[in-house]
């Protein structure tokens, strides 16, 4: 029972699809704000978790606001965190990869060096340091999504630039490109038609699995508290809710939803990746 | 080989420097420092004793001389005293490291177990309704986030069902003595450790799995199976000898990954790990414990590839590490 990649691809593409909807145009077809807080009919209590209902489909959460709504706007934040991340990423890892690779020795030495520190270290520190920055500078809002877009893609590029290099080193001995220097035809443009088409695939294929792990260390922030504040929404802080263990007891529909959609959409990107590689070692 | 490793450590060394250095520099340039934190509130205390406090703590220095002082006491195997629990990091690091070595431990070892067997069986069984649940498990373990498997089993095992404590590493309100006292802990320990295998698991189940079918399909295999040697056979003594390098490769893979699971974890589960003692260091500005631990995580990562690459080695002479550029 083997499946057509490019149909697997299709199909997972399109569960993609309607979760980056869900994120992107839910927020625009709400009829409530990201903020909005919900009171009692009376209006002097505010409607703290309240369980799901016509109004507020997935009920509210422990300050009153619509669960549904901060869910799409979670979404659109973690989304547009991962995609900005993976995007850095990709520029930096091929151009790094890629010139390191084919110029070779010294560049080559002092790349894998900085590659060799940037690895080393540890994921958790350079995050909490982050939050440490935003917080004494007075970042909020906008800039600290900034300020964590600049770290995450800081410290994730090297293993795509690896990737990029190790491939690279492979066929630049291969006859084509060989040719292609007897030719005659300078180096950027033996990188540019010789090489990168030659590696193409392979980048494309990591790109869905390396948003899906973005997703997931930065929910790990906002989840432990040190990534967006309070007022903003993202699945991550929207679960730490749990930790609270009234609401981890009584109140199921309040943390279970961002799980299940992070886990889902975590799960989605690393199979529509898995397709795109399959489909890449077709050839 | 003995040049290579010596180059290698060399590389690992300068690395490890590199990355003190950054650490400690990000930590410096933080506008707030521990005094600031601690006495922020605390309107009895004049400028004079913040003054004083700050140079007790050395904070007056310049980042370069403070940064040099550091590395000097850490050559004497001395990484400092913590401001905030006004103990020698090593003690502090001491104190906090049974519970997460226990737990990254036991983790490895519950994570590589089921990750064998289940791969094992999955690569080569194709087709069968249990491999097809093996690739389901695999898939939930990559895609869910630590923190929502640890809530999910503290709200089904601990609160539903009560098999297991929900928080903490001892029972309070009990006396237990001897045996009774590792056992009470090693039940708290139950979920923690769960949380971290099951997440870590997935990645090595497909590892092997893939490994297990490219290694069915070769002639050696195809030749046992010709010659009449049963399937179970085949897959201890044709297989399972080849699969070592391989697991030896994921360990040391792995273990970074575990230790940052564990960290995560004990703040779920309220256990006073190293994970949960850095959390508070770092939100108040304790630099010594910062770069302490900081230093013991960067280690191991430097620590771990190298030893991967001798261990690749003497699993499999064949291999010819560092690329082919040893001479």
């Amino acid at each position: 029972m083997k499946v057509n990649p490019k149909k697997k691809i299709m199909g997972w593409g399109s569960i993609l699809l309607v979760i980056g909807l869900f994120c992107f145009i839910g927020p625009l077809l709400s009829p409530y704000g990201e903020y909005q807080i919900f009171y009692s009919m009376d209006g002097s209590l505010a409607m703290v978790k309240a369980p799901p209902s016509l109004i507020h489909w997935l009920g509210t959460d422990k300050n009153g606001q619509d669960i549904l709504t901060r869910l799409m706007y979670g979404g659109r934040l973690s989304l547009t965190v991962a995609l900005c991340v993976v995007t850095i990423q990709v520029v930096m890892g091929t151009t790094v990869g890629l010139l390191s690779g084919f110029l070779g020795k010294k560049v080559d030495m002092i790349v894998m060096r900085v590659v060799d520190v940037l690895n080393s270290m540890p994921d958790v520190i350079i995050i909490l340091i982050l939050s440490a920055l935003s917080a004494t500078y007075g970042f909020a809002g906008r800039e600290k999504v900034i300020l964590l877009i600049v770290f995450l893609s800081l410290f994730t590029w090297t293993s795509l630039a690896r990737m990029v290099r190790g491939q690279t080193l492979y066929l630049k001995e291969i006859e084509h490109v060989k040719v292609a220097e007897l030719c005659g035809i300078p180096v950027m443009g033996r990188l540019m038609h010789h090489i990168l088409p030659g590696i193409r695939r392979e980048i494309l294929a990591v790109i869905p699995v390396s948003i899906g792990g973005i997703i997931l260390i930065e929910a790990s922030i906002s989840f432990l508290g040190f990534g967006l504040p309070y007022p903003y929404s993202s699945w991550g802080n929207m679960l730490s809710a749990a930790m609270d263990l009234s609401v981890l007891k009584n109140n199921l529909y309040i943390w279970l939803p961002p799980g299940l959609l992070l886990m889902c959409t975590v799960g989605s990107f690393h199979l529509f990746g898995e397709a795109l590689k399959e489909w890449s070692e077709e050839r | 080989m003995i040049r290579y490793v010596a180059r290698r450590i060399l590389i690992g060394i300068f690395v490890l420097m590199m990355t003190s250095m950054i650490i400690y520099g990000l930590i410096r340039i933080m506008p707030s420092d521990f005094v600031q934190n601690t006495t922020a509130g605390n309107t009895r205390i004049t400028g004079e004793m913040k003054e004083q406090m700050i140079r007790s703590y050395g904070l007056d220095q310049p980042a370069l001389s403070g940064y040099l002082n550091w590395g000097l006491n850490l050559l004497h195997g001395d990484l400092g005293e913590s401001f905030l629990y006004k103990k020698p990091v090593t003690d502090v690091i001491r104190q906090g490291a049974p519970v997460t070595l226990f737990i990254g431990i036991a983790a490895l070892m519950v994570q590589m177990g089921a990750s064998v067997v289940l791969g094992l069986h999955a690569g080569f069984h194709r087709n069968r309704f249990s491999t097809r649940l093996t690739e389901l498990l695999s898939l939930v373990s990559i895609s869910v986030p630590v923190f929502f498997l640890g809530i999910l089993l503290q709200k089904i095992l601990a609160i539903d069902f009560g098999l297991f404590p929900l928080q903490g590493q001892i029972s309070l309100r009990q006396d237990y003595q001897g045996i009774m006292v590792f056992l009470d802990f090693a039940w708290h320990m139950v979920l923690p450790i769960l949380t971290v295998a099951i997440c870590s698991m997935g990645s090595s189940i497909k590892y092997i799995k893939a490994n297990v079918e490219k290694i069915s399909k070769a002639e050696y295999v195809l030749a046992a199976k010709a010659r009449g040697v049963s399937g179970k056979e085949v897959l201890w003594q044709e297989i399972l000898p080849n699969t070592r390098v391989m697991l030896v490769t994921i360990a040391f893979r792995e273990l970074p990954l575990l230790l940052t699971g564990t960290l995560i974890v004990e703040q779920i589960f309220g256990l006073n790990g190293i994970g949960a003692m850095a959390f508070k260091a770092l939100l108040m500005g304790d630099v010594p414990f910062i770069m302490g631990f900081a230093m013991i995580v960067a280690f191991l990562i430097v620590g771990f590839s190298i030893m991967e690459d001798i261990f690749y080695h003497l699993a499999d002479p064949r291999i010819r590490i560092g690329g082919g550029a040893v001479k």
